[in-house]
């Protein structure tokens, strides 16, 4: 990003919203990374870290939004400039969001380890969360090097994740429906799954402000999705 | 001084942070008439050290008038008449005692339209410690001249031909040796009276780039009618209308979320 | 309420078709003032020839030519050179005698006559002659000699052969003098070298416009020192320093209509102050000079003022601003910006006094001065004045040398005036 602008004090504030937003990006990032991992360890100690993290997230977010409105307030940034803000406000709100879900799927994880679960076949959460962790890193790297190609990749990379949450919905329903004792742990299953591909759209989301940040256009074309859950009735 | 704040805020006349904890410059009650015609009414407010701060308000206000009681440049003006104290650390400056000549090296002014003396550049700056007697000698004199020219950005850019005339350069250029002859004679306030209303955006943005430098050494004082410059350019806003102070307070807070109705309404643009 | 404007397609349309008139309106006001300026370069044209043509023979006169016997004896008897000496000589019977070997007068009427044929300046040529270059002294060497006027009058047909002699100022016997001395070659037509070195005399071969040249410098040099000093501190003091009030309104009023006083007043009110009251000499530069000042300066006051009001007010801003006093600020800015109109003004005022003739006649400086004034406290004359006497005299010749000196007199008009011009153009300062 080249920040030259005659007015060095816009060139600080703009350095500054920047760096808080990366800040939580990549804490946010961590976060989910976190939350991934504890899955599969089961390290409740790591787990109630995550869940009291969160709260820096929040904090972060109300720094970015005071900053970038002050910015509009006493800058009228321009073209590019002004996108920036715009995007960065944006963004900054759905990191916070991607916390909220890293908080949630902590909270049921410790309640999936009450409840003593071990893996269920058929649903390997790890290799969900990894595929959306990838997109994440991706995300990150396009927003920092403001590369809408990647952005472009990651945007088209949802429906994986996609795929998997259809394919882990039908094998958990489908234990469900074998043994009712199971329901619990299914319904926390389900809702751990669901979140993560909530993630991964968020992602996604972020990718298409990325590619509207440098070009100045939406990407006009339709997203691929292949998430059939709230399509059909499973058999 | 805490007393006086307190019976200040109870008349309750102008909303915001009206004083300072460290000020230069100290207005309390200061009416101006022109003729029978009041131009300024009881505005009382502080200004702080190394400080910018902005006079904003629609053309007619008073801003202007009040920026020169500061340097008593409306003596000039046959008609004008001031009421009230200003204090400069703690001399009130109307006291028939003061005399006015001393006065404005302490406290320079830089004017709308860039006027400098049609003179040579160094000539420029080196009248004002040429007549205050502030350089012992030549080497001394030309020290005073570049680091002044220095400070106001523009060495770089005429320290070849510094015997050429003030008056060759462009706008800008002028505008910021004028600039740099206020500096030369060690300020103590700067006051800028539109300092960039005849300038181009380009130009406009180096001196309001320059204003934020120099309010790391000096306490300045600008009047402009964009309030997107005061936007850019000051820490603290004052807006003025009809001759009164309706509103002081830091500029994020004033553009952000100002006290008073009518400050609203001048920042959004529904009144003129 | 209806629509009162006129639609844009039928608001051309009428500008269009008025357009025919205006342009005719246009061109006449241009025809008018070019016939206008026609008129008044015609009138430009009549007026400077007509001068030029009366006042170029005025620089020119006849001259004899003669062979004259530098005899040391004769001339300079105590044989030192000295003005004493050269006095008690012998240089008009010299000449003389050299005139009268060619024409040959036979009577004493013819004598007395042929004596008066050459100018009665002629002692004072040779002396002048002998005295700057003395190796003439035993030769025999032609001298230039101015004819009498009567005579050169005669040479340029003012004075007819035709003209009975009872009506005519020479004889005929001179008629028959100068014949011979032209069928012999000996008269000539040359730049008069009267008319820039001497100075005022009753003989118009003679006569000069030297005194009257150095006069009119000292009265001149004596007005600029007064007026100007004074003229420009009392435009700086109304303009700049006193307030605006009742007082200085009246002054203002008073001064404007200064400057539209006669100046024959001024010359009494000179008489009546410097030399009767102050009991000063009459006819000296220096009285002269301090007329002519009280003329001039309104015209520079209000010049300076003008000049001052149109220093912008910018400028003074900024001078205050950074801590100049009123002083600082006069001398330092407003005083150097207001120059070049003050000086112009100044020398305008100037032209003007060099013209002046009534102040200066009525502290007296009509006498016949022949010395050229060599200080301020010498009596002398001025160029206008001179021109005023000569125009009195009847001779022929006279009337030539007028035109001659009022050529130079605009000659020194026309030239400060262009001085005044190259001045403002040179000093002009843009800020």
């Amino acid at each position: 990003m080249d920040n030259n602008h005659i007015s060095s004090l816009f060139d600080k504030d703009l350095n500054k919203l920047n760096n808080n937003l990366l800040s939580l990006g990549n804490t946010a990032l961590d976060q989910f990374d976190k939350c991934i991992n504890n899955f599969g360890t089961q390290d409740i100690d790591k787990i109630e870290k995550v869940i009291n993290s969160d709260k820096i997230l929040d904090d972060l977010d109300d720094k970015v939004q005071k900053l970038g409105f002050e910015i509009i307030a006493l800058r009228a940034p321009q073209a590019a400039d002004l996108r920036r803000i715009i995007v960065a406000l944006k963004v900054a709100t759905i990191f916070e969001r991607i916390g909220d879900y890293s908080r949630n799927i902590s909270n049921r994880t410790k309640l999936l380890i009450e409840l003593n679960y071990s893996d269920l076949p058929g649903v390997n959460i790890g290799k969900m969360g990894q595929k959306t962790q990838t997109m994440f890193e991706d995300v990150l790297e396009a927003y920092m090097n403001e590369d809408d190609k990647l952005a472009v990749k990651v945007r088209n990379s949802d429906f994986k994740v996609d795929k998997l949450h259809t394919e882990y919905y039908l094998e958990i329903i489908s234990s469900m429906q074998r043994n009712k004792n199971f329901a619990p742990t299914g319904a926390h299953l389900l809702f751990i799954a669901k979140n993560i591909e909530r993630v991964a759209d968020y992602v996604t989301d972020i990718a298409e402000q990325v590619y509207f940040l440098v070009n100045g256009s939406v990407l006009s074309d339709h997203r691929p999705k292949a998430d059939e859950t709230s399509l059909k009735v499973p058999d | 001084m805490i007393n006086e704040e307190n019976d200040f805020r109870k008349l309750d006349l102008t909303v915001g942070d009206v004083f300072s904890k460290d000020a230069r410059l100290k207005a309390r009650n200061v009416n101006v008439f022109y003729g029978n015609n009041k131009a300024i009414d009881n505005v009382t407010i502080d200004i702080g050290n190394k400080e910018v701060i902005s006079f904003i308000g629609p053309s007619g206000c008073g801003k202007s008038t009040f920026l020169r009681c500061f340097n008593r440049m409306n003596d000039t003006i046959d008609t004008c008449r001031v009421e009230g104290k200003i204090t400069l650390e703690d001399e009130n400056i109307y006291d028939r005692k003061i005399d006015v000549v001393p006065l404005r090296a302490r406290i320079g002014m830089v004017f709308q339209k860039p006027n400098p003396f049609p003179k040579s550049i160094y000539d420029n700056v080196a009248y004002g410690p040429r007549i205050h007697g502030l350089c012992e000698n030549k080497d001394h004199l030309d020290g005073i001249v570049e680091q002044s020219l220095k400070r106001a950005g523009l060495w770089e850019e005429v320290n070849d031909r510094l015997l050429s005339a003030g008056t060759g350069l462009s706008g800008g250029q002028q505008q910021r040796l004028c600039i740099a002859r206020a500096i030369a004679v060690s300020p103590e306030v700067i006051l800028m009276d539109e300092p960039c209303s005849a300038l181009d955006p380009i130009a406009t943005a180096k001196i309001e780039e320059l204003i934020h430098e120099l309010g790391n050494e000096y306490s300045i004082v600008i009047v402009t009618h964009s309030m997107q410059q005061a936007a850019r350019v000051s820490k603290r806003t004052a807006y003025f209308h009809l001759g009164k102070l309706i509103e002081v307070g830091k500029t994020k807070n004033i553009f952000t979320r100002p006290k008073h109705s009518q400050t609203e309404a001048y920042i959004s643009g529904k009144i003129g | 309420m209806t629509n009162k404007l006129i639609n844009p397609t039928r608001a051309s349309e009428i500008v269009k078709n008025s357009i025919a008139k205006r342009r005719a309106k246009d061109n006449r006001l241009k025809l008018y003032g070019r016939i206008a300026i026609g008129f008044a370069v015609c009138f430009l044209i009549f007026l400077f020839s007509s001068i030029f043509i009366k006042g170029y023979p005025g620089f020119f006169q006849y001259y004899v030519t003669l062979d004259i016997n530098f005899d040391r004896e004769r001339i300079d008897p105590q044989g030192d050179l000295s003005d004493n000496s050269l006095f008690n000589g012998e240089a008009s019977k010299i000449v003389n005698e050299a005139l009268f070997t060619i024409i040959d007068p036979k009577g004493r009427k013819a004598k007395k006559q042929a004596k008066k044929m050459v100018s009665s300046g002629k002692d004072v040529r040779l002396t002048n002659l002998v005295k700057s270059n003395p190796n003439l002294f035993g030769t025999i060497s032609s001298v230039k000699f101015a004819l009498d006027d009567d005579i050169d009058s005669f040479l340029r047909g003012y004075i007819k052969r035709e003209t009975p002699e009872s009506e005519r100022r020479i004889s005929d016997q001179i008629i028959k003098f100068v014949d011979k001395l032209d069928k012999e070659g000996r008269i000539s037509y040359e730049f008069s070298d009267y008319i820039l070195n001497g100075s005022a005399s009753g003989n118009p071969e003679m006569a000069g416009i030297k005194g009257a040249f150095f006069g009119s410098i000292l009265t001149l040099s004596v007005c600029l020192l007064i007026a100007f000093p004074l003229g420009v501190a009392t435009a700086v003091y109304l303009e700049e320093v006193a307030k605006k009030n009742k007082i200085t309104e009246l002054i203002e009023v008073n001064i404007n209509n200064l400057a539209a006083v006669p100046s024959v007043v001024f010359g009494i009110m000179g008489l009546a102050i410097f030399i009767s009251i102050f009991g000063m000499p009459r006819s000296i530069p220096l009285v002269g000079g301090m007329v002519l000042a009280l003329m001039t300066l309104p015209t520079i006051i209000i010049s300076s003022r003008a000049a001052i009001r149109a220093v912008p007010p910018s400028v003074r801003d900024a001078a205050y601003g950074i801590g100049a006093s009123k002083l600082q600020v006069i001398f330092h800015h407003v005083i150097p910006l207001a120059m070049p109109g003050m000086l112009t003004g100044t020398i305008i005022g100037m032209a003007q006094a060099l013209g002046e003739t009534a102040p200066l006649l009525m502290i007296g400086m009509v006498a016949f001065i022949v010395d050229v004034p060599n200080s301020v406290m010498d009596p002398g004359t001025v160029l206008p004045v001179q021109i005023f006497m000569w125009a009195d005299f009847a001779e022929r010749m006279f009337i030539q040398k007028t035109s001659a000196a009022i050529i130079i007199l605009l000659g020194f008009l026309i030239s400060m005036n262009a001085f005044a011009i190259y001045l403002r153009k040179k000093l002009e300062r843009r800020w």
